[in-house]
């Protein structure tokens, strides 16, 4: 680069804002994984303790696998953080995508759709993960009644809001929502689910903001262009042995 | 070379493609997609499967009604089946494991439970 040249992105090297994520994830997967490790040292030691006791052994064994379960869903969301990758997109519908994304739920969910069926060009498994941790972030806050999900086509762009009427956040804890195991008052831990929202927008070209519903809730908009192809569920990355009833 | 055919009965193109492109990870697997339980009913009609996984609520037909037909027709009656289920409808689980289904994998579709659930009842 000569003397006069403008700073250029270079390979390998992290902005300050991303050297500040990549310290927040560090600092986060460190924090849960401790946890984890915490829980099955402890009962290990308990049961290593209890070995002619088989019901406080059976409890103790319970605990572990319970911890080794949690490290595994975050080792998952967290591939898929990492594996999410622009050149398996596929052109899927952005209505069959949420209809997944809530069938899941022990929540009402009110769903106000756009008479268009957009298509949306994503990775497919970052996309419906993305959108089944955002349901579940609010379905499973405790001063959650109900969610409402409203698609409306504007434009080259879709715009995909998911409301509810639990506690609403501060602007703080609206600012840090998609960080990595960012915390709210009165909302369940975030873990990485959030941020994998942020993710799927940046890398295909759309964005994602959070703000309150009126008079109390979380209102979580993501707005993504319209693909120009028909949606399908067979798109690259799916081997041509495929048949279709 | 083909080794397994494998019938996925979803009405969910997105889901389709997650549990097919799931399968097709499985060394020799080939997968013939279906939308409803009907259009599944068609493939059963002229192929042999060595496995079908079928959605539970679906339009048309639904799994449970393909569960029944499959488990009353001779030439399919001991293909292994696996439903895709909620963890908020365990009736409709519970429902199609008394009909005749093997196994069942609760959504969100996570490849790696797919993969073992259909090497554990193909024997792979």
């Amino acid at each position: 680069m000569g003397e006069g040249d403008p700073p250029r992105d270079g390979k390998g090297i992290l902005h300050p804002e991303g050297m500040q994520a990549a310290r927040d994830l560090a600092a986060g997967v460190v924090h849960e994984v401790n946890n984890i490790l915490g829980v099955v040292i402890g009962n290990a030691h308990l049961a290593k303790k209890n070995l002619a006791n088989p019901a406080a052994l059976e409890k103790y064994m319970s605990e572990v696998r319970d911890a080794a379960e949690e490290g595994r869903e975050l080792m998952r969301h967290l591939g898929i953080l990492a594996g999410g990758d622009p050149r398996r997109s596929r052109v899927l519908s952005l209505h069959d995508l949420v209809a997944n994304a809530v069938s899941n739920l022990r929540k009402p969910v009110e769903m106000d759709l756009s008479v268009e069926e957009p298509a949306v060009e994503l990775d497919l498994w970052l996309a419906q993960d993305a959108l089944g941790s955002l349901a579940e972030f609010m379905a499973s806050t405790s001063t959650v009644s109900s969610l409402r999900v409203v698609t409306r086509v504007v434009g080259g762009a879709v715009v995909l809001a998911f409301e509810d009427d639990g506690a609403s956040l501060t602007e703080k804890e609206l600012s840090k929502l998609f960080a990595p195991f960012s915390k709210a008052d009165r909302r369940p831990k975030t873990g990485v689910g959030l941020t994998k929202l942020a993710d799927l927008a940046s890398r295909f070209g759309g964005r994602v903001a959070a703000g309150r519903r009126a008079p109390n809730g979380l209102r979580v908009v993501l707005t993504l262009p319209v693909a120009s192809a028909g949606a399908s569920g067979n798109g690259p990355g799916v081997p041509l042995s495929k048949k279709r009833v | 070379m083909r080794q397994y055919l494998c019938l996925v009965v979803e009405d969910s193109k997105t889901m389709r493609a997650m549990l097919a492109e799931s399968l097709a990870r499985i060394p020799g697997m080939e997968v013939v997609e279906a939308e409803n339980g009907l259009a599944g009913i068609r493939a059963l009609a002229t192929q042999q499967f060595d496995l079908v996984v079928t959605d539970v609520n679906m339009p048309v037909m639904d799994g449970l009604k393909l569960v029944r037909h499959v488990r009353g027709d001779p030439r399919h009656e001991k293909t292994p089946i696996v439903i895709i289920t909620t963890e908020s409808a365990p009736n409709d689980r519970d429902r199609a494991m008394a009909l005749g289904a093997n196994a069942y994998i609760e959504k969100p579709i996570q490849a790696p439970r797919v993969i073992r659930a259909v090497k554990r009842l193909l024997e792979v």
